[in-house]
């Protein structure tokens, strides 16, 4: 009981604003516990007596002096002036009706995009949030991803997977403009897995992912494979995606080659994984004739997106990383039956 | 996702998979965007039951290989004679390669599959992938031909309707809601999906 409050409490916390962590404290009856949540899992304390132990005390203290980076503060969010949100509204009509914005950093540009708002899942995972951005520098309309990707050996970083697609010319793919793991090492990155191994070594059937706090920004803005303007566009919508899906097997022999943990590896295509109807975008003359990106020349009547589950198959044909898959599975049951959200 | 991997979780995902994901796809808009003559019990048994992928579940697998509901004669798509065909060849292709693909499994790999679900992964797809790469290659290529022939053969057909934009359609709740309680009106199915399950400030952007 006391745990699904705590847990709806850190839900709306940590979706409704941009943090990288937070603490909590619990006080019951003569006894406290401090409670740390981040993207991977939440760390709860022995109980604390403070009537008779200063630990409580002494973390008000330090809370007080801490930076606010610390305290789970998001540094590369910031705020816009007046006048570029003018400017931004303009530009990408789907910001007209917000009223709180925040500038986002990534590879060293700023987008503002509008204030998140709070989800209804459980604070730890990937917690994708897509919005449409304005581009300050280059003054367009971008689609940024903020996401909490897994730090595993065997994922790649999304921006890595699109760079390697488009170096194959593979079509049917958006136009993928910056990406980067972004903020600080200490605090964009989550914790508790490190605490676990720490304090509980031999928990093996705890499993917790680390995940790293990343953007990537993307030129090419289609219409959802659920709002066709009719079933000709939707059937070629489709089409579209399982040619541009193909491409990386079809030419042989293409190797993808990935450097990741300064090591390279070749392999011998890319599998999606997470085919479904949301990751499939229109995109016809009406899309492209907003946006004059030489790129699109390569997408013909629809895009495969969301890459991020990807994984490379080594030369058997086969996923590298099977033990990851199942829990996959089990989060695009859920997106298949409730078709409208997105669980990350 | 594929009927297989949702047979049984310890097949190992290939891209054969995600090629069979797109039939599902246009299955699912099909369903529940294009008006048919689909009954609406039709509906809901393909988007509670068929799309749904609890472990272990067979019922995906058989309406891949029985073709319940779209090879019978009585499925019609009414002015969209193309679209109907493009499901129905997709359908019939899948099943066939679904087919092979237990057979073989059944009689080689089954066992290669249970030992290499213990040992490391990378080494055990190396070893395998000598001997069987270019097998999958061209398994999985000339599955590709045949589904994108058959959508370059329905796009190319000249009498797909051209005002048939996305039209939201009836869906019953789960036979097992209505059994267990009453569940009221479709309306009040609808307000409960619309609550527990979609965040309104989520639903603009599913990309």
């Amino acid at each position: 009981m006391v745990l699904g409050q705590l847990t709806a409490y850190a839900t709306a916390v940590m979706g409704a604003q941009y943090r990288t962590h937070m603490f909590m404290v619990l006080i019951v009856k003569d006894y406290a516990r401090l409670i740390r949540w981040d993207r991977s899992g939440v760390v709860v304390t022995e109980p604390i007596r403070f009537n008779e132990q200063r630990h409580l005390y002494d973390f008000f203290i330090r809370y007080n002096t801490a930076e606010p980076n610390v305290r789970g503060h998001d540094s590369t969010v910031g705020e816009p002036t007046d006048a570029e949100v003018k400017h931004a509204k303009t530009i990408v009509p789907e910001l007209i009706k917000e009223t709180s914005f925040v500038t986002l950093t990534v590879s060293g540009r700023r987008f503002i995009t509008h204030s998140p708002s709070s989800q209804l899942y459980v604070p730890v995972g990937r917690w994708t949030r897509a919005s449409f951005a304005f581009d300050i520098d280059d003054e367009c309309r971008v689609l940024l991803k903020d996401s909490w990707r897994v730090l595993l050996e065997d994922i790649h970083a999304e921006g890595d997977i699109y760079s390697e697609l488009h170096k194959h010319g593979v079509p049917n793919i958006p136009r993928c403009l910056f990406y980067g793991d972004i903020g600080h090492d200490d605090y964009h990155r989550s914790r508790t897995q490190d605490v676990k191994e720490q304090y509980f070594p031999d928990q093996h059937y705890w499993r917790l992912t680390p995940h790293r706090h990343y953007r990537i920004v993307l030129g090419t803005i289609g219409t959802p494979l659920k709002n066709f303007r009719n079933t000709k566009e939707m059937a070629k919508a489709i089409s579209a995606a399982l040619k541009g899906k193909t491409t990386i097997f079809s030419a042989e022999p293409v190797l993808i080659h990935i450097i990741a943990h300064e090591v390279a590896h070749n392999y011998a295509g890319i599998l999606h994984r997470d085919i479904s109807p949301g990751n499939i975008l229109i995109f016809g003359a009406d899309e492209s004739r907003d946006c004059k990106d030489p790129h699109n020349s390569t997408i013909d009547g629809g895009m495969l997106i969301d890459w991020d589950l990807s994984k490379p198959l080594c030369s058997g044909g086969q996923s590298t990383a099977r033990q990851h898959a199942r829990t996959v599975r089990q989060l695009r049951e859920a997106v298949y039956l409730t078709p409208d959200i997105s669980f990350y | 996702m594929a009927a297989e991997l949702v047979r049984s979780c310890s097949t190992p995902q290939t891209c054969a998979h995600d090629l069979e994901s797109f039939f599902w796809v246009l299955l699912w808009i099909v369903t529940t965007q294009v008006e048919s003559n689909m009954m609406e019990m039709t509906r809901s048994s393909i988007f509670h039951d068929v799309m749904n992928c609890a472990q272990g579940s067979m019922v995906k697998a058989l309406f891949l290989k029985t073709a319940d509901g779209l090879a019978e004669e009585g499925f019609e798509i009414p002015g969209n004679p193309n679209l109907r065909r493009l499901l129905r060849e997709l359908q019939t292709t899948l099943a066939s390669a679904y087919r092979e693909r237990i057979n073989m499994s059944s009689s080689s790999v089954t066992k290669e599959n249970m030992e290499s679900g213990v040992t490391d992964s990378k080494s055990d797809g190396k070893e395998s992938g000598d001997r069987k790469s270019p097998q999958f290659l061209s398994e999985f290529k000339e599955l590709y031909k045949k589904l994108s022939l058959h959508f370059s053969e329905a796009l190319a057909g000249t009498d797909w309707p051209s005002d048939d934009k996305a039209n939201p359609q009836d869906i019953a709740p789960p036979a097992d809601a209505t059994r267990g309680k009453v569940c009221g009106s479709k309306r009040a199915w609808d307000a409960s999906l619309t609550n527990t399950t979609r965040p309104s400030s989520n639903k603009r952007f599913r990309y």
